[in-house]
């Protein structure tokens, strides 16, 4: 025993004290990977090597003996100057600073740190579904994703489109390629900014997610007839069109006959029971060609009258109608007589000034304008301050 | 060989571990190198998961220079390992009974029969006080916490720093000696450096120790002086010096003594200046909606007939001086209260020959005129 400690004394003496060489890389991988934490020591002599993690404290080895049940982690060493901690199939929890000791007195250490890089995922519960909105609301769009590095989330239209962004307190509309932020606010909607949008977040870890956001801007029909008097000789096809923009989309129908005593061209069974003939239902078939196209808010309606004939003049009615509204089109269709040198009957002649008259009418109506009252209204508020500043 | 084993510990593992690093390791030098709880005795089912007892101590008082315990109970172990660390440094201390540290001070120690997994530290010192980590390997890491207290002898003197007494009266001094392994040998009481007992030149002097856990010494000095005045400390044989500084006052001196009152300051009347100013300010406003109103049936009975119109603007330019000679009352009111009375009062009266004037004019043509002019 006492040759043993005297053997042992004389050799801690002559031995130099043990001490690192360099320092540990602190190392950045992806999850699932592996991180190697590399420590170097010089003149370790009898003294021994330990790692733990510094977060916890966890002992994970001695020397080259793995301490922790841990499966994932394991050490190595070359010649007893490099030790290596290795952890395989990183998770995000590995994320950390690693020490390196060594059992002097007191004690020397060396941290090294590793970053696990995670792929963007967006988080569902905390990001918008589809939207329905009504024009002239506002929307925003909230797409929020996890990741490591922290993702950045970039907003795009689906069909490759401009994505249309009102500044706050303003009317313009600025036309962008696509929007960066968590948040996609969109003030006072229009329905040419309705359609699907992509959020996209992504941190230079592959892979980059998306999520699909559909926005469904809401409004009453429209309906616009660009051909509003039609003439066409007996026995040809015509073809009568009206636009539509409507959403969520219509129901849209053709009505043939004059406007009923409320204003509305419509088919009521009172109308039926009185015995004059209200408006009738165009339904397709061998006499009317009925077919609509649509694209997005978007719609054409077209009727074909074919094998134009006398009981065909008259005027027809193209309606729209949705959930939040009714819109529709007036059209006038008359007879054109291809023979200059027949004798035109009073009857016809009558008939066809009648319906110029009507359209008139029509286009009267719906050029009227409201600027009266408002004139109205300035001009008592001019009164009442002339009648103040006399008074005073 | 178990006893053997148990006697070089230290060095037995020493040499295993080398051993361990020159070959390939195996279980059965693993399972040497860090003794576990035996499987022969009973075999753990499988889901079953370590867990620590909680009845031993988290609190542990250990006396410098001697031996402190520190002690967990696992139980399940299983093939786990124990580890303790100190958290002061983040310091692995042992590893199963394996010491890692350099500091042979540390020993573990496992106690089947109890499954204790017992730290000592000899010669506990100051600085070894702190936090430690009792730790299984499990995945997680689960911990159970130790904190050390190491204490020292203490000796402290009631009262102090600073006591005070009277000039006559009995100074009595109390000396505790805590934290001592055995009650002191002796306990020396000084005064000035000088050592202060029962047979002292003062004379009056009394000392009284009680020993025990804690020795408790008592130090009467009857008939006290401004000469007794001073530094007084107690020395035990096994702690160190505690001291107390003693004042002897005499009360009588102090009491006779005058003490001139704190002179009272006034507190000014700053409110009820203010409320003087706008209650004024509220009279001179209706004055003048007063005369306002007034001037409304001229300028209506000016305005009726036609020809009238010619005076309007005297009418408006009357309305302009009044509102000016307001706004200069106003104004001296708020630099001056009482300057301000006696300036309302001869607007007051300026302005009524002014109205009256106005409607003598309007009752006449040639009046009129003149007023034009």
């Amino acid at each position: 025993g006492s040759t043993q400690n005297q053997h042992h004394e004389s050799s801690s003496q002559l031995d130099p004290d043990p001490e690192f060489i360099g320092f540990i890389n602190n190392v950045t991988y992806p999850a699932g990977r592996e991180a190697i934490l590399a420590c170097s020591v010089r003149n370790l002599g009898k003294n021994k090597v330990g790692w733990l993690r510094a977060s916890d404290q966890t002992v994970l080895a001695l020397q080259g003996r793995v301490v922790t049940h841990n499966a994932r982690i394991s050490v190595m060493h070359q010649d007893m100057h490099t030790w290596k901690l290795k952890i395989s199939k990183l998770r995000e929890s590995d994320r950390g600073c690693y020490m390196c000791q060594i059992n002097t007195s007191p004690m020397k250490k060396q941290v090294g740190c590793i970053d696990v890089q995670v792929p963007p995922d967006i988080i569902n519960e905390e990001s918008s579904a589809d939207l329905a909105v009504q024009e002239g609301e506002d929307a925003t769009l909230t797409c929020k994703a996890t990741g490591n590095p922290q993702p950045r989330v970039t907003w795009r239209r689906e069909d490759g489109e401009m994505i249309l962004i009102r500044k706050p307190g303003s009317r313009e509309l600025m036309k962008v390629e696509s929007y960066n932020g968590s948040s996609l606010r969109l003030l006072r909607l229009e329905r040419r900014q309705m359609g699907a949008y992509l959020c996209i977040a992504s941190n230079d870890v592959p892979p980059a997610v998306s999520k699909r956001v559909s926005l469904s801007v809401q409004f009453a029909p429209m309906v616009r007839a660009p051909s509003q008097l039609l003439g066409t000789p007996l026995g040809s096809d015509v073809q009568l069109e009206c636009q539509v923009e409507a959403s969520p989309s219509p129901v849209s129908y053709w009505l043939k006959g004059a406007r009923t005593s409320n204003g509305f061209a419509s088919v009521s069974t009172a109308s039926l029971e009185s015995g004059s003939p209200g408006p009738e239902m165009l339904l397709d078939g061998p006499k009317y060609g009925i077919t609509e196209r649509r694209d997005g808010y978007r719609g054409v309606m077209l009727l074909v009258v074919r094998s134009f004939s006398p009981s065909d003049v008259g005027t027809y009615h193209c309606v729209s109608t949705n959930s939040l509204g009714r819109a529709e089109g007036t059209l006038r269709l008359y007879e054109i007589k291809l023979h200059p040198g027949a004798s035109a009957s009073n009857d016809d002649h009558l008939n066809y000034i009648g319906g110029l008259e009507e359209a008139a009418r029509n286009a009267g109506r719906s050029n009227r304008t409201t600027w009266q009252p408002l004139l109205a209204m300035l001009m008592l508020l001019w009164m009442r301050l002339s009648l103040r500043t006399g008074g005073a | 060989d178990m006893t053997n084993g148990g006697v070089q510990g230290p060095i037995e593992g020493y040499n295993s571990l080398d051993d361990l690093l020159t070959t390939t390791p195996t279980p059965g030098q693993a399972a040497l190198l860090l003794p576990t709880a035996p499987t022969a005795a009973y075999t753990h089912p499988k889901w079953m998961e370590p867990y620590f007892d909680p009845s031993t101590p988290r609190n542990v008082t250990a006396l410098m220079g001697k031996s402190a315990y520190l002690s967990c109970r696992v139980r399940n172990l299983a093939n786990k390992t124990v580890s303790w660390i100190r958290h002061r440094d983040i310091h692995i201390l042992t590893v199963g009974s394996y010491t890692y540290t350099s500091d042979q001070r540390f020993q573990a120690t496992h106690h089947q029969d109890t499954e204790d997994w017992t730290l000592q530290i000899k010669w506990a010192q100051k600085r070894d006080a702190g936090m430690y980590e009792c730790q299984i390997s499990t995945q997680p890491v689960r911990s159970y916490f130790v904190r050390l207290n190491v204490v020292v002898p203490t000796a402290t003197i009631l009262g102090g720093p600073d006591l005070h007494v009277d000039k006559g009266s009995t100074i009595n001094l109390t000396c505790t000696v805590k934290f001592s392994p055995e009650p002191p040998a002796y306990i020396f009481w000084y005064h000035h450096e000088e050592v202060i007992n029962y047979d002292s030149s003062r004379g009056g002097v009394s000392v009284i120790t009680e020993k025990g856990d804690v020795t408790t010494s008592f130090l009467l000095i009857q008939n006290a002086d401004l000469a007794d005045s001073g530094k007084y400390s107690c020395a035990p044989s096994n702690a160190d010096v505690a001291s107390v500084r003693v004042h002897v006052l005499n009360v009588r001196a102090i009491i006779s003594g005058e003490h001139p009152e704190a002179m009272q300051t006034g507190s000014s009347g700053c409110q009820y200046n203010w409320l003087t100013i706008v209650l004024l300010l509220g009279l001179v406003l209706c004055y003048s909606s007063q005369q306002c109103s007034s001037a409304v049936p001229a300028s209506l009975t000016s305005s009726l007939p036609l020809p009238s119109q010619l005076p309007l603007p005297a009418a408006a330019a009357a309305t302009t001086t009044a509102t000016g000679e307001s706004a200069s009352s106003e104004s001296v009111t708020a630099a001056r209260a009482s300057a301000a009375t006696t300036t309302t009062t001869t607007a007051t009266r300026k302005r009524c020959p002014a109205v009256k004037s106005c409607r003598q004019t309007a009752g006449r043509v040639l009046t009129k005129r003149s007023c034009h002019r």
